[in-house]
């Protein structure tokens, strides 16, 4: 358990010093301080001190000294962008020596190397982690790039080459030797981490600490989750690995007003709770840093705190707190503690609650009703933490309470046994009155009432019951609750502002939340609640393939030398096609691309910072070709000529290969034999190549062979020629409408081409024009529509609409399917029962369409009932189904109901084409 | 092989790092997505780009953005850091229409084949899948998929045909794979209104990151391509989508980031962290080779 007692044995104190950083160096001598108007350096062992006054405007946001012998005398020092070497000379006097200005934002944070003692690493606002070598102040050596600025940047103490930044409540691991991306990324934090260090024993471990009141510890291999957690009340300001042993040190961040006590030392055996508490600041710890005493090595430890009480303390680790087993540390402990209590004052005592209220498993033992107590120190204290019930009075409770900034206690009075809360969050506010029952927290929840707020009715009782039910949750573990309700009634107050409507809100309320630019702080800090656990680290590149063939290429480079070309190595993915190589560039901004402004754009746009995104055609990959797609003829009125124009486009687009299968084709449908008369010996062949019974085979294994080479423009557009649609066929060589017919009062039920028994009279009669593969084997026909739809959405993707709608008549099952949404209202001639066409029944001179509502001929916009048949003009039946569900004849039918679920259907059936 | 030097830039105007970039259906639009919370649309036609939109609305940053096909409107979905899975559509401006809130970031959406309906699906590092569906209205489902978070989906192709299988509507089922930080990729469909597992890949060591599905034309595999932070990646096949198995393609020398397949020729392109793009196609069946290779350090001078 804790022991607290004052063990400083050095304090200077430095009057009318507004100092916020601290810095000792190699020999633990001398200190550095740094303040906004004055800076300066303080001989521990002398207590001289000197002091420079500052002119620059901005904040020395960090200060270092070398900690390496050979470079002992350096300073770091970082104003607004600017990092700064100063150079101690002779104890006495500071000079500038170097400069380095390449951030382009405040820097936020430096660190030397822990052994080389030339390299310095700075982070930035503006996200850059830069890794300097100070003999060169010219650019950083190396420069670190994340999304986020890494608020603290660490060496390994170790390895020489591992550093370790945190970027909010992220640390990502570093290795200098691959800079490009972190080796490591850890999602440690669910707030800010104030600060992180590695471990002086093993190289792979480090600790961070943040504001959401957590000290971690990570193991960077095993880098899921934390090795151990320590939890404390309050964030915590500080935690550094002790340089002996296994233990840590760390600061808090005090809560108002009780500031003493927040140095605290763990030993990592046992986190489960603190080995020792050093009390002696009055005001908030700032900085503190091990001293490296190396002339003494016989020394104990020591280190430095400066603090805002503007008192610098030399503390030594006395060695049976280094050396001891932790159990002879709580013996010791105990032997003090009785000085501890006979000394205490009142705030030594409170000092001690919040000590103990440092990890949630301390006990509290009662001892008495006024208010002092003491630890129970002993060792079994670990494993009793669940049969002893912590019981703490509201005295107690209250001193401790330790609530957001959301929530503001306007009154505590232990004695009358209330306390009032204003919570404000969003705008609103609430005041809540709550009163202790004298059994409170034995099982007994508080009273809420509340008295004041902006909230309605409805919203108020949510609140009730929120408090009602965490105030349960807590007392019926005998555990106390206001801390507890209080926080859990701002997280859902907060929640609510999210999730819920705006409704709840009022007018002025989104206004001010609209305006207000602390609106996406707000939600930031919302965010920075979720669980980062488990988000993985997000691509910063990639590679895809978009739907045109295009290769889709984005980087967020990290480091990029000034000009940087990716450059890219290419193999013909199938090597079956002749197709020469084309080159692989992204298909524009070529254009910009002349050699004379090359050089402009380097120097301009090629800024390291920014992302880019590339789209390579590599259509040279894939065998399918935009321009052949658009020139390809699909004329099948006469296949050996739209085989031979093909052949000579595809001449064109120097595609031999194709040239030679597109030729071949033409003759093994040739039928009149007119094409090359020179070679009159083989005219015959040529002839009977028609008749040949492998013709067939030849074409459909040369399909085979495009589509298994993933060529499906030409294997679709073979297909497509020598296997058309007979039904096509046979429309096209009669030159005939579309044979759908209806019947005026009855609705089409569509066309279906029926081809089985009609086929082989139809294939003879279409061999005379060439060739046709066989139509009976269904299975090949599946495969072939699927090439004809492949290709279909090649086409579809290239825009090439009119291509695509072309081969789209030859698919097979399409045209069965399609069939249905045939429709061609015919309307019957009332006199001779012929079908007319336009409206007018020519033989007997009458117009046939009839409103049913006026009872004249229609002629313009006319609308019919698919149903019942029954219709007329379009602007009397709008009016009529607008009252009336009926047909106005009085068939019966609900016209507009109907209608509308035919059509309903038929889209659906659409859809899944 | 040969050396190509690539020879022109995107440079892209966003603050931070792009996370997401794709073209529409049409190739004509460009969408790219950063850690600026904005998305941004390019108009790339006639050689050259114009910033047609600049999309603001997430709070964080937006991870992957993906276009919906154009029988759906061209509509835009995105996923961010603020939990939210927005729809946009566009009207003059850019119009959020939809917007569902997980319960933590959101790695990854993607529309289903739009054979289907406008249907999205998304990956939160909650663990869940949402579902969100429009007919007329839109309508979200979100099932627990992975205990301690999803990173990717990936919808099955729409296939009207599947030969060899007795089932004619197989290739027509939704189906869905998701892979996530369990190491698993998981294989979902629907079964009485109920997303039901009904396949799973266990064949990485960490956190799956990305996943692509293809389906080969011809003898209708199905190809299920997954990267993971264990630097492999892997490529399972299914007759059915029950039972998988599954080829480690290559390991690589980082983690793995993107995988994705080509629409036709089944050529698979992979990011991995140290910057290294290529090209994978497969020789014979199970083995893969790199057809070629996009080197990031190679520098040449302008």
């Amino acid at each position: 358990m804790t022991t607290r007692w004052s063990s400083d044995y050095n304090a200077i104190e430095i009057r009318d010093f507004d100092a916020h950083r601290m810095a000792i160096d190699y020999s633990g001598c001398i200190v550095m301080l740094a303040g906004r108007k004055k800076y300066g350096l303080v001989e521990i062992y002398k207590s001289s001190n000197i002091l420079f006054p500052r002119t620059c405007k901005y904040e020395i946001k960090a200060l270092e000294w070398n900690p390496t012998y050979h470079n002992q005398q350096l300073c770091a020092l970082s104003q607004n962008t600017q990092l700064q070497l100063l150079s101690l000379k002779n104890s006495v006097s500071l000079s500038s020596s170097i400069r380095f200005c390449t951030h382009t934002r405040a820097i936020l944070d430096i660190n030397w190397h822990a052994s080389d003692p030339n390299i310095l690493a700075s982070s930035s606002m503006d996200s850059y982690v830069n890794i300097w070598d100070i003999r060169d102040n010219s650019r950083p050596a190396l420069s670190l790039s994340a999304i986020i600025p890494a608020l603290r940047v660490r060496w390994n103490h170790l390895n020489k080459h591992l550093i370790a930044t945190a970027h909010g409540g992220e640390v990502k691991i570093w290795d200098q030797r691959k800079a490009a991306n972190p080796i490591h990324y850890i999602t440690a934090h669910l707030s800010n981490i104030h600060c992180l260090d590695w471990s002086y024993t093993n190289e792979n471990q480090l600790v961070t600490c943040s504001q959401d009141c957590t000290v971690k510890f990570f193991e960077i291999n095993n880098r899921k989750k934390a090795k151990n957690i320590l939890n404390t009340v309050t964030p915590v300001w500080s935690a550094k690995y002790t340089p002996f042993g296994d233990g840590i040190l760390i600061v808090l961040v005090p809560p108002e007003k009780r500031v003493d006590n927040n140095l605290i030392l763990w030993n990592l055996g046992s986190i489960n709770s603190p080995v020792h508490t050093f009390v002696g600041h009055s005001d908030t710890i700032l900085e503190f840093q091990w001293m490296r005493n190396n002339e003494d090595k016989t020394s104990e430890y020591e280190f430095i705190t400066w603090s805002k009480d503007q008192t610098m303390r030399l503390w030594h680790i006395m060695s049976f707190l280094q050396e001891m087993p932790l159990d002879y540390i709580e013996k010791s402990s105990e032997d003090n503690l009785d000085n501890d209590q006979n000394s205490s004052t009142s705030e030594t005592s409170d000092a001690s609650i919040d000590a103990l209220n440092e990890t949630d498993n301390v006990n509290f033992d009662n001892e008495g009703q006024d208010g002092s107590f003491c630890v129970s120190a002993s060792e079994d204290s670990y494993n009793t933490e669940k049969n002893e019930e912590p019981i703490v009075n509201l005295y107690q409770e209250f001193l401790s309470l330790n609530v957001g900034s959301e929530i503001f206690i306007e009154q505590k009075d232990p004695d009358r046994r209330i306390l009032i809360a204003l919570v404000k969050v969003n705008n609103n506010s609430i005041t809540i009155h709550m009163t202790f029952p004298l059994d409170y927290p034995l099982n007994v929840e508080p009273q809420f009432q509340i008295t004041k707020t902006t909230y309605d009715a409805s919203m108020k009782n949510k609140i009730h019951k929120i408090l009602y039910d965490s105030a349960i949750k807590q007392v019926s573990k005998n555990l106390t609750c206001v801390q507890f309700c209080l926080r859990e009634l701002v997280v859902s107050l907060r929640k609510s502002r999210i999730s819920f409507s705006e409704s709840q809100f009022s007018e002025d309320d989104k206004k001010m939340y609209s305006q207000s630019p602390s609106h996406y702080e707000r939600t930031s800090t919302y965010l920075s609640n979720q669980d980062t656990y488990n988000i993985i680290q997000h691509n910063t590149m990639g590679l895809k393939f978009c739907n045109n063939g295009a290769l889709l290429w984005f980087n967020s480079p990290l480091k990029r030398k000034s000009d940087f070309f990716p450059s890219i190595s290419l193999q013909k993915i199938d090597s079956a096609n002749n197709t020469p190589l084309q080159k692989l560039q992204p298909y524009w901004f070529s254009n910009k691309n002349s050699p004379t402004d090359g050089s402009s754009r380097s120097s301009k746009i090629y800024r390291k910072d920014k992302p880019i995104v590339s789209i390579y055609d590599v259509s040279s990959l894939f065998p399918i070709n935009k321009d052949l797609a658009s020139k390809y003829e699909l004329d099948v009125s006469n296949v050996f000529s739209t085989c031979l124009k093909n052949a000579w486009i595809t001449n064109g687009f120097k595609r031999k290969d194709l040239v030679q299968t597109w030729t071949l084709a033409a003759y093994a449908c040739n039928t009149k034999c007119n094409v090359k008369k020179k070679v009159t010996s083989s005219i015959d062949q040529i002839n009977n190549w028609r008749n040949h019974p492998f013709t067939i085979h030849m074409i459909d294994s040369l399909i085979a062979h495009y589509a298994g080479h993933s060529d499906y423009q030409t294997a679709a557009l073979l297909c497509c020629v020598f296997n058309p649609n007979p039904a096509l066929k046979n429309i096209e060589q009669d030159r005939t409408p579309t044979p759908v017919y209806t019947r005026s009062n009855s609705l089409s039920e569509g066309f279906t081409f029926s081809r089985g028994q009609e086929e082989s009279t139809e294939c003879y009669e279409i061999s005379d024009q060439g060739l046709l593969l066989e139509d009976s084997d269904s299975q090949k026909n599946m495969y072939y529509d699927v090439y004809k739809k492949i290709y279909m959405d090649v086409l579809d993707n290239l825009g090439l609409l009119d291509q695509q709608t072309s081969v789209k008549q030859f698919l097979k099952q399409q045209t069965q399917k399609n069939s249905v949404f045939f429709y061609n209202f015919v309307v019957d001639c009332l006199q001779c029962y012929n079908s007319v066409k336009v409206g007018y029944c020519l033989p007997c001179q009458k117009f046939n369409l009839k409103c049913t509502l006026c009872d004249s001929t229609v002629r313009g916009a006319a609308h019919v009932c698919l149903k019942c048949g029954h219709g007329g003009h379009a602007n009397h039946l709008i009016r009529w189904f607008s009252k009336e569900p009926l047909c106005a004849v009085g068939c019966g039918c609900y016209c507009s109901f109907e209608t509308m679920s035919l059509l309903y259907i038929k889209r659906c059936d659409t859809k899944e084409d | 092989m040969n050396m190509v030097p690539m020879t022109g830039l995107i440079l892209n105007e966003h603050e931070g790092e792009v996370h997401d970039a794709e073209l529409d259906y049409y190739g004509q639009r460009l969408a790219t997505c950063s850690s600026d919370k904005t998305i941004k649309v390019y108009s790339i036609n006639n050689g050259n780009k114009t910033l047609l939109a600049n999309i603001k609305g997430h709070h964080g940053p937006v991870w992957q953005i993906c276009w919906s096909h154009p029988v759906s409107g061209h509509l835009l979905a995105s996923c961010s850091y603020d939990k939210r899975v927005v729809v946009w559509k566009e009207s003059n401006d850019w119009f959020n229409i939809f917007e569902f809130t997980h319960e933590s970031s959101v790695n990854a959406v993607a529309w289903a084949p739009h054979q289907h309906g406008t249907i999205l699906a998304s990956a939160s590092s909650d663990g869940s899948i949402g579902v969100h569906v429009f007919n007329k209205e839109w309508s979200s489902k979100s099932f627990s998929a992975h205990h301690n978070g999803c990173n990717t989906v990936a919808w099955a192709p729409y296939k009207e045909l599947l030969f060899g299988s007795d089932q004619t509507d197989f290739g027509k089922k939704l189906v869905l794979a998701s892979g996530g930080c369990d190491n698993l990729v998981k294989i979902w469909t629907v079964e009485n209104d109920q997303w039901v597992q009904v396949g799973e890949i266990n064949c990485h060591t960490d956190w799956v990151r990305h996943v692509d599905w293809t389906c080969t034309i011809g003898d209708n595999r199905q190809l299920i391509a997954s990267c993971s932070e264990d630097k492999t990646v892997v490529v399972s096949h299914s007759d059915d989508y029950s039972k998988w198995s599954s080829v480690r393609m290559h390991m690589f020398e980082g983690r793995v980031w993107t995988v994705s397949w080509s629409k036709i020729g089944n050529v698979l392109a992979v990011s991995a962290e140290t910057n290294k793009v290529s090209l994978w196609k497969e020789k014979t069946i199970g083995h893969w080779v790199s057809c070629s290779e996009i080197d990031d350090t190679k520098v040449v001078e302008d």
